[in-house]
């Protein structure tokens, strides 16, 4: 059974960059939410993206997994070499971009193992891999349910139907661990849980973590930060990033809220 | 016309297969079982009345499939009527799949105290099919149970009709009436006409009923798109699903299976 993960992250011995985003606008409803984003992100780092209710935190994440609700207005987005803003959610997905959603959708009627299926099936069918036979595919499930300790039952269940707020994301980590993906977005996968549900979700990403794959983690709080330790932290405001720092910028944050911020962006 | 008769306390433990007749009549004596497919299997170019009448007598038990698998450019009409007595268990499933018009008008009389109605539908048209289903239950007896569940998945321009009354005539106290009517409408072309009613002449009754049209949750496919399952497949899913809560409601586990199958194939051919 082969992986997803075999693309190599080094050309002549230099790291090249997973993911480039250079003065990105965005709008939804015709109001400019991003106004100039620029990112780097290179293969096995981790960056946090730190910022107040409304700074564009959750656009961000939506307008890179192509969320049809935003329009893309301004800006260039490159991941592994290729035009991200020309591909289908669906297409950035098999490239290897995951988002955990900060509010997982309930599907009544789907089961999660038909969900799960489809998408690591399409996903094989992508990168000419052959399909997964049931045994293989069971196997898989049983091998990445133990990572967030996912019950069983939950499997049987309908996508996210009647999950409680910690179950829904451990679940998103657990599709998380099914498709392998080279960058992960954790939008807010901190809120609503509680400490235990916390530390089994960063226990999760930290075992799926590798040299070669990256993750963006979107929190309000420094204290998903404990657990998941990020290379490089970014303040985002007004739909730009207006400070870039080591990991020592969010415990500042974290001390000192976000209104310091605000005063030297004005 | 064909005539069934179950006598009295006969349990017809196979399920009897028969494939549509203009006239149709069964009787099915006191605490007698009968289930039922009743599959058309109609050519092209062709239009046809079809005429049911059935008794189903005390502590009898009834499980009826009509099933629409017919081809293209067919116009049929299904008159459907069941008396049922006390304590019987009627249980109804009106599947459209294929004809290009289709209209099943179906009246049950709950005659006898402790009857009991399953009446469900489901619809998954395309193209320009135009589905009706007209239903008139009527709770003539007291402490009488009637529910019915009608499902759509309308695509293309097909336009869909449900027009549902359930009647509680005087005396029929302790009547438990349940009427829902959810239908999908996944193109701006597809119609949906849908008049659930309710009539009650009684005190003392428990009754809903319900109808609701929309669409396929945008949310819900775009989570499934950003997990690598193409726009095509999330839907079908969507659709699949909706239209499950029907099929999973059959109690012939084979017909089940074979309904599942079908309704994959309706929609993979759309």
């Amino acid at each position: 059974m082969e992986g997803f993960n075999g693309q190599r992250s080094t050309v002549n011995g230099q790291r090249i960059k997973m993911l480039k985003i250079e003065d990105l606008h965005a709008s939804v409803a015709g109001k400019e939410i991003l106004r100039g984003i620029n990112l780097e992100v290179k293969p096995g780092e981790v960056h946090a993206i730190m910022g107040p209710n409304g700074s564009g935190k959750s656009t961000l994440s939506s307008v890179l997994v192509g969320n049809p609700q935003y329009e893309v207005t301004q800006g260039t987005v490159t991941f592994n070499g290729k035009n991200l803003l020309e591909l289908s959610p669906e297409d950035r997905s098999h490239e290897g971009l995951f988002l955990s959603f900060q509010y997982p959708v309930e599907i009544p009627g789907v089961s999660m193992t038909n969900f799960m299926r489809a998408a690591v099936n399409e996903k094989r069918k992508y990168l000419n891999l052959p399909a997964l036979s049931a045994s293989e595919f069971l196997k898989l499930m049983r091998e990445k349910r133990a990572i967030v300790e996912l019950d069983n039952k939950l499997a049987n269940r309908s996508v996210n139907e009647g999950f409680s707020g910690g179950e829904k994301k451990r679940n998103e980590i657990f599709q998380m661990a099914m498709l392998e993906p080279k960058l992960s977005i954790l939008d807010e996968t901190d809120s609503g849980l509680d400490i235990d549900a916390l530390r089994i979700v960063a226990e999760g990403v930290n075992k799926l973590k590798t040299p070669e794959t990256s993750c963006i983690v979107i929190t309000h709080y420094q204290r998903l930060l404990d657990y998941i330790k990020p290379d490089i932290v970014h303040v985002l405001y007004q739909g730009r990033i207006v400070m870039t720092a080591g990991p020592e910028l969010a415990l500042e944050l974290e001390k000192r809220g976000y209104d310091w911020i605000k005063e030297i962006d004005n | 016309m064909i005539e069934i008769f179950v006598p009295q306390n006969t349990v017809v433990e196979k399920t009897l297969q028969l494939t549509e007749e203009q006239q149709l009549h069964i009787h099915v004596a006191s605490g007698a079982k009968l289930n039922l497919v009743f599959e058309s299997a109609a050519v092209a170019s062709q239009s046809y009345h079809l005429s049911t009448d059935i008794i189903v007598e005390e502590g009898a038990s009834l499980d009826l499939c009509d099933l629409d698998i017919n081809g293209t450019d067919i116009t049929r009409t299904h008159d459907l009527h069941i008396r049922q007595e006390t304590n019987s268990q009627v249980f109804v499933q009106n599947i459209s799949l294929a004809t290009d018009n289709n209209r099943n008008t179906t009246q049950v009389d709950l005659c006898g105290e402790g009857a009991e109605l399953s009446l469900n539908g489901l619809v998954i048209a395309g193209r320009e099919q135009n589905i009706d289903n007209h239903t008139l239950v009527k709770h003539i007896a007291p402490h009488t149970t009637s529910h019915q569940l009608f499902k759509y998945v309308l695509n293309d321009k097909a336009v869909g009709t449900y027009a549902g009354l359930v009647k509680v005539l005087p005396g029929a106290h302790h009547t438990v009436s349940e009427q829902t009517n959810r239908n999908l409408c996944t193109t701006r072309e597809a119609r949906m006409f849908a008049q659930p009613q309710l009539e009650i002449y009684n005190d003392d009754v428990r009754c809903n009923h319900g109808s609701s049209t929309g669409q396929l949750d945008e949310s819900a496919l775009f989570y499934m798109q950003q997990r690598g399952i193409s726009l095509h497949e999330a839907r079908l899913l969507l659709m699949t699903a909706f239209v499950g809560e029907v099929v999973e409601q059959v109690r012939i586990p084979a017909l089940r299976e074979r309904l599942h199958e079908l309704v994959e194939k309706r929609f993979r051919n759309k």
